[in-house]
């Protein structure tokens, strides 16, 4: 929580940098099934591939639901 | 406090150097083990005067990716290597991690008697239904009708209930969360871990490889998805089939057993 706490945080990201760490990932297909935005895609050997980062509405559940930490949120959170 | 799930979670609790784990693609156990990382880290444990036990398993490998002071015991005995530990060093937290097989079956007895005693430990019962390192067979808490390794018309045996177990035995907390119910599970895990006594946290996770793939459940997320009908969070609600409630099933207290052994010794010792 910043100071400026009620007033609009003007230096949040609006969309969070989304890593895949290729080294981990297990191709299970999880995020790519709980995203609410298909905000992922698989390329052809079935690693998830960020096509619409735009789209990401930071709800977490990418990052939780991996079963093998591969996925990274990152950026400031406006809340 | 509400849970902010970040990458830091891995970072300050894994021995990063371990990953990527053995569990299969998609197994659900990864999920469970964040939780527990981060309800170790909501109850404010101190990795010096943390130990995980656990014993053989899928679970069990749990452990060794943990980055506390850990012990890898035989099949079964967790709780009998943690009791012995707590009871040598009641400074200690102990938190026991173990799989439904290794819990419900081959170390029965040895929950049975952890609950009986109320001693102060944490269960973190990793459930998935089967015995996936050594192959799918059949596991107490297989669900009547299912198709395992050993039973491929179907399981007659009907499941064990570990939580209605442990309360009947004396365990002062009892609970259930699943996978996809993360946040409540971190929640749970966190309360288990701050109870005084002994605490059993079920943690409903699943199998894809073998389970999943034997009972026409395709995909890891189908499984994962499952998990929202399948766990109950209203008392009041009737279940239906392959149902079961969660959140917190039983919390009472009742007499530590670690702390009156310590009394009852001083006694004797006339200190």
């Amino acid at each position: 929580m910043t100071a400026s706490a009620g007033i609009v945080d003007i230096l949040a990201d609006e969309v969070p940098e989304i890593a895949i760490d290729a080294a981990l990932c297990k191709k299970c297909g999880i995020c790519t099934a709980v995203c609410p935005a298909d905000v992922f895609e698989p390329d052809p050997s079935g690693l998830p591939i960020v096509v619409h980062r735009k789209l990401c509405i930071w709800c977490d559940r990418c990052e939780i639901y991996c079963p093998d930490f591969a996925i990274r949120l990152r950026g400031r959170r406006g809340w | 406090m509400p849970v902010f799930p970040t990458g830091d979670i891995i970072d300050s609790h894994f021995r990063t150097s371990t990953l990527p784990h053995i569990w299969c693609p998609g197994c659900s156990h990864g999920i469970v083990t964040r939780a527990l990382a981060q309800a170790l880290d909501n109850a404010d444990a101190d990795k010096d005067r943390t130990v995980l036990v656990s014993g053989i398993g899928c679970s069990s490998r749990a452990t060794g990716y943990l980055d506390y002071y850990t012990i890898h015991t035989t099949h079964g005995r967790a709780l009998a290597v943690a009791t012995g530990l707590k009871l040598a060093r009641p400074d200690l937290r102990v938190v026991v991690i173990s799989g439904d097989g290794d819990t419900g079956a081959i170390g029965t007895s040895h929950l049975v008697h952890a609950a009986r005693r109320n001693i102060d430990l944490t269960l973190v019962c990793y459930v998935n239904n089967t015995y996936g390192m050594t192959g799918g067979q059949g596991a107490p808490t297989t669900q009547c009708g299912d198709i395992t390794s050993t039973s491929p018309f179907g399981h007659l045996e009907r499941p064990l209930d570990l939580c209605a177990l442990s309360q009947a035995a004396g365990a002062a907390f009892v609970a259930r969360a699943t996978a996809w119910h993360y946040d409540l599970l971190v929640r749970l895990i966190a309360k288990g871990i701050e109870k005084k006594g002994f605490a059993v946290v079920e943690a409903v996770s699943s199998c894809p490889v073998y389970a999943g793939r034997l009972n026409g459940q395709d995909t890891p997320a189908q499984m994962l998805f499952a998990m929202r009908e399948q766990g109950v969070s209203d008392p009041g609600a009737a279940l239906g089939a392959g149902q079961f409630r969660i959140g917190e099933l039983w919390d009472v207290e009742a007499p530590e057993y670690v702390e009156t052994y310590h009394r009852q010794a001083r006694g004797r010792a006339g200190r």
